[in-house]
């Protein structure tokens, strides 16, 4: 999609966001915008709701919310447009991917505010989002031109990939959240069994209710990275024993085990209150060692490319230019 | 400001017994604003009856209102002076509005930074203007005095924290568990404050109420008061696991909830947490049951802790609202100033309306219709022009309290002087441009271009 003709000014900061962090040459003046205006605004919705859990009466919830939605809305743009230019491509490595387990939270956050009731909680979900939106902004320059690209593939037309990464995106993003509500948790578990007042974790939801809410995200997230699995397996079947030993794999069998053990535990009532919430943590640490960990490794779900000169050796710019 | 008044009793200097003498019905308030209008000549007037203070607020000619309201309880309540005489106090002017501001953000309260009586004094005023005992100048201060206390709540700490044992109880309860309609609630005992805490979290929408007791009978007679469930305290083990939150308060010498008992109920529960709260001495919970998962304990000691943290708190906050208490009583004080020079405004407009209209209708004889109406509207904007700098600096010499001289020159200088042939400028004489001149002491301006007669004597 061709971006309409664009005023001095914004021809003038394109190229140096671009340059700051090396974005995707395929990106569009339109995504461009959308991207980091979405970034933008998460950052502020983050930086509203923590200044919102220190003065709620100077920083009520609505703006943040608000900016919240907007920024949502701008990636959620993003991503169509994305989809509408690619035709059927719209993910086509890990900046995207962390892009959508970003919207991912801030929608998980948006969807838990019914029963939750109390949208402090977004001073602590919010900037994990913006951090994983930046962190898609660190890993972009290695995203570089689509030709080059090795990083996750994926392929609309074939469903068992499709599945695959739409369950793995929709899982991590559900255990992230369940991640930052789990901290916020353990924070007023503590002050209740310290039996200290906290100005600041008042404002935050009721212990049962964080509780209940982490079982519900593991409810519905365990399923998911299951299918995501199974559907990964079923991908490669064909070259099975080859993948069973990558360390990818590994991991992502070790990460979905200890998802299983939290869930069966809880159920079956011997994995209780802190120590269930801290295996629902230490399941999150996984997912962030089986995705930034393996994706070092130069590969199939590598979010670099293989080895290759450096943009001074060649005289070409980030985006392959000369 | 000098007519502005309050006088009563309250916690600070008079006892219960007195202090139910004066009390006001709601009922006997539509009299007492009658007697007050009629014979004691107070036209606007709010009563505040609670039960730590009875208080007439009044805004009045009277210079010494104090005898005037002493006289009014001891008839309205057939008492006699000398049984409440000794406690009553009386505040006048500025100190009359700082006065009502502080007791409206409950800095006079028994409990500081308590809201309900911000409520009462809403509802006395309420009742007050439904009966039209209040007029311009009480309506203001009024609302100056809620918008004041709103602001101190809001931006002090001086509300923060709970100051009773039971009412904290609940607020820890409450960040365990949201949906307290679906929670049950067992109650161990039938101590005072057990019952108490258990009635609070009624109030807080509580669901489910079990009470067990070491006499059975006394626990079925409390349960059907409060629409709850009965078991024998030997059941206590099986019954525990039902519920999500547990008050205690028996009169066993020893452990009643122990550990193990805690332990097994919270594998029945399936990880849901659970809020022990154990108000006896000796401890009813051994005080190792809050190291079971999801099960967290308070005992009385903890909760006098939180209490008293938060007493502290709001102490702390004292300073910040008489700072605010101050500001809205200087900003009240000089919004008082510069209505009382509307009259003098008014006045000096009128008149120069009056001799406007007549130079038009002088002119209108010898000009053409619409060249009249030109010349008119000129004049009027050329008027306007002309008095705008000396409102401005009128009703900036009122505001800040300038001497009283330069408003009798600006009536002489306009025509409009009201004082008294030869008078000198006094406190409470010269120029009375102030509300409540007029000749119905509502509060209305005196009719254009005259000036108000004084109400008080010279030098009073």
């Amino acid at each position: 999609m061709q971006a309409p003709a664009i005023a001095a000014p914004v021809a003038t900061i394109e190229p140096m966001l671009m340059t700051v962090h090396g974005l995707p040459e395929y990106l569009d003046t339109a995504e461009v915008w959308l991207l980091h205006g979405s970034v933008l605004g998460v950052t502020m919705a983050a930086i509203l709701a923590v200044l919102g859990l220190f003065w709620p009466a100077r920083f009520a919830p609505m703006p943040t919310q608000v900016v919240a939605a907007l920024s949502a809305t701008a990636l959620g743009a993003y991503f169509a447009l994305r989809f509408l230019e690619s035709g059927a491509e719209p993910l086509r490595n890990a900046f995207e991917v962390l892009l959508l387990i970003s919207l991912g939270v801030v929608l998980a956050y948006f969807a838990s505010l019914p029963r939750l009731r109390r949208p402090a909680l977004a001073g602590w979900v919010f900037p994990g989002a913006a951090l994983t939106m930046f962190t898609s902004l660190l890993v972009a320059d290695a995203a570089g031109p689509a030709a080059a690209n090795t990083g996750v593939e994926s392929r609309l037309s074939d469903p068992l990939l499709l599945t695959h990464i739409l369950t793995v995106i929709l899982s991590c993003a559900l255990f992230a959240f369940a991640t930052a509500v789990s901290m916020v948790y353990l924070l007023q578990d503590r002050t209740l069994r310290r039996k200290r007042h906290n100005r600041v974790l008042q404002s935050l939801p009721p212990i049962e209710a964080l509780r209940g809410m982490v079982v519900s995200c593991t409810q519905i997230g365990l399923p998911l990275m299951t299918v995501s699995l199974v559907t990964g397996f079923l991908a490669i079947w064909d070259q099975i024993g080859e993948w069973l030993a990558k360390p990818l794999v590994i991991m992502s069998i070790l990460m979905w085990l200890v998802f299983v053990l939290a869930a069966v535990g809880q159920y079956r009532g011997w994995l209780n209150g802190r120590r269930f919430v801290i295996l629902i943590l230490a399941g999150f640490v996984l997912i962030l060692v089986t995705f930034f960990g393996t994706g070092f490794i130069p590969g199939k779900h590598s979010f670099v490319r293989e080895l290759r000169p450096t943009s001074a050796e060649t005289g070409t710019n980030q985006q392959g230019h000369r | 400001m000098d007519r502005f008044a309050v006088t009563g009793i309250s916690h600070k200097f008079a006892p219960v017994e007195v202090r139910e003498l004066l009390a006001f019905p709601a009922e006997t308030l539509p009299k007492a604003f009658r007697l007050l209008r009629e014979e004691f000549g107070i036209e606007q007037s709010v009563i505040v009856s609670t039960c730590n203070r009875v208080e007439i607020i009044t805004f009045s000619d009277h210079t010494d209102i104090q005898p005037v309201i002493a006289d009014f309880l001891a008839k309205f309540h057939r008492v006699r002076h000398e049984t409440f005489q000794p406690h009553l106090y009386s505040h006048a002017g500025e100190a009359a509005v700082e006065h009502l501001l502080k007791v409206a953000a409950s800095l006079d309260s028994l409990v500081l930074g308590e809201t309900q009586i911000l409520a009462q004094i809403k509802d006395a005023y309420a009742i007050a203007a439904s009966e039209g005992a209040t007029g311009k100048a009480l309506n203001g201060l009024l609302h100056r005095a809620f918008s004041v206390a709103k602001d101190i709540h809001s931006q002090t700490a001086i509300s923060r924290g709970r100051l009773s044992i039971a009412s904290v109880a609940v607020d820890l309860i409450r960040r365990t568990f949201d949906d307290l309609d679906r929670r049950a609630v067992l109650l161990v005992g039938l101590g005072e404050m057990g019952e108490l805490t258990l009635r609070h979290l009624r109030e807080a929408g509580v669901g489910t109420v079990i009470v067990a007791n070491r006499t059975h009978q006394r626990a079925l007679d409390m349960a059907k008061t409060i629409d709850g469930e009965a078991i024998p305290l030997t059941l206590l083990g099986d019954y525990l696991h039902r519920a999500d939150i547990v008050v205690s308060q028996t009169a066993a010498p020893g452990i009643v909830i122990s550990k193990e008992m805690v332990a097994k109920a919270m594998k029945q529960r399936g990880g849901r947490s659970m809020f022990l709260v154990d108000l006896a001495v000796p401890r009813d919970i051994h005080p190792e049951a809050d190291l079971v998962e999801g099960v967290y304990r308070y005992e009385i000691d903890d909760l006098q802790r939180v209490v008293a943290e938060a007493s502290e708190a709001r102490t702390q906050e004292v300073a910040r609202a008489l700072e605010l208490v101050a500001a809205a009583k200087a900003e009240f004080a000089a919004g008082m100033r510069t209505v009382s020079v509307e009259p003098l405004l008014t006045a000096i407009r009128s008149r120069h309306e009056a001799l406007l209209e007549a130079e038009c209708h002088r002119l209108a004889a010898t000009l053409p219709p619409e060249a009249a109406e030109a010349a008119r509207e000129a004049s009027r904007r050329f008027m306007n022009k002309v008095l705008h700098q000396a409102t401005m600096v009128l009703k900036d010499a009122a505001r800040e309290g300038g001497d009283r001289a330069v408003l009798q020159v600006a009536a002489q200088l306009f025509g409009v002087d009201g004082t008294a042939a030869g008078a000198p400028p006094q406190r409470n004489a010269g120029i009375r441009f102030e509300i409540g001149t007029g000749a119905n002491g509502q509060g209305e301006s005196p009719a254009p271009a005259v000036a108000a007669p004084a109400r008080r004597e010279p030098g009073a």
